[in-house]
């Protein structure tokens, strides 16, 4: 089970987030996080948040989103994207949410 | 698969503690007053939520807010302050110069550091930031 983190904020609003979530990563909980709307540039990133990277987020991102700012040919290789089916399953295998829009 | 909706008793089961983190500017203020509505209705269910100020929102708590004289926000505000008690991040106030005294007295808000913030959220099951 993990913390599934839904995120739809500007890239400032991530450095909060993930301070916040500090607590969780020093339990050793597994946390994946979900691109949605705006964010969904910080997955096309030559280079996505070197925070994201140390803290070892898995990064998600949604298809729909993705296809309507044409993101696709810069996505960034950590991410992995995700329809709405995949995004329920994420959802049914998580223990608890933090919905961050 | 058929799914069956959980009634509010069942909800109130498995929902045992819920945060409510306000984030957003004062230009975004119906999302903010979206994220109080959210806090109120919880009370009104029996769930006592934790309320969080942080980033650009802490500019609402501020002594001379645009919104200050706003009834129906001062009302929640003020409602949810005493029930339910107001916690700003203490980092959210230093990037923008403000202090304790700058804030709406009233409320009596309690300034947290990032480390207790995210305690908050780790003791919580239900997190909403808006």
């Amino acid at each position: 089970m993990s913390l599934l983190v839904v995120f739809g904020g500007p890239k400032k609003e991530l450095r909060t987030l993930l301070t916040l979530l500090s607590e969780e990563y020093a339990r050793g909980e597994k946390v994946k996080l979900v691109l949605v709307h705006q964010a969904c540039r910080l997955a096309s990133d030559k280079t996505p948040d070197q925070m994201l990277k140390d803290l070892n987020v898995e990064t998600y991102a949604v298809e729909e989103d993705i296809k309507e700012q044409d993101l696709s040919p810069h996505l960034a290789e950590e991410v992995r994207v995700i329809d709405y089916d995949g995004w329920v399953k994420l959802l049914e295998e998580s223990r608890k949410v933090l919905s961050w829009v | 698969m058929t799914r069956r909706l959980c009634s509010i008793e069942e909800v109130n089961t498995i929902t045992k503690s819920a945060l409510i983190i306000i984030k957003s500017s004062e230009s975004k203020s119906k999302e903010t007053f979206e994220g109080l509505r959210i806090a109120m209705s919880m009370i009104g269910m029996d769930m006592m939520p934790k309320l969080l100020f942080c980033d650009e929102a802490v500019s609402f708590l501020w002594k001379d807010n645009k919104h200050r004289n706003d009834e129906k926000y001062a009302h929640y505000l003020e409602t949810l302050a005493e029930m339910a008690g107001i916690k700003v991040l203490s980092t959210s106030l230093e990037d923008r110069h403000l202090l304790l005294c700058d804030l709406i007295e009233s409320l009596n808000p309690q300034v947290i550091s990032p480390s207790q913030a995210s305690k908050l959220v780790s003791e919580s099951d239900l997190i909403l930031a808006v």
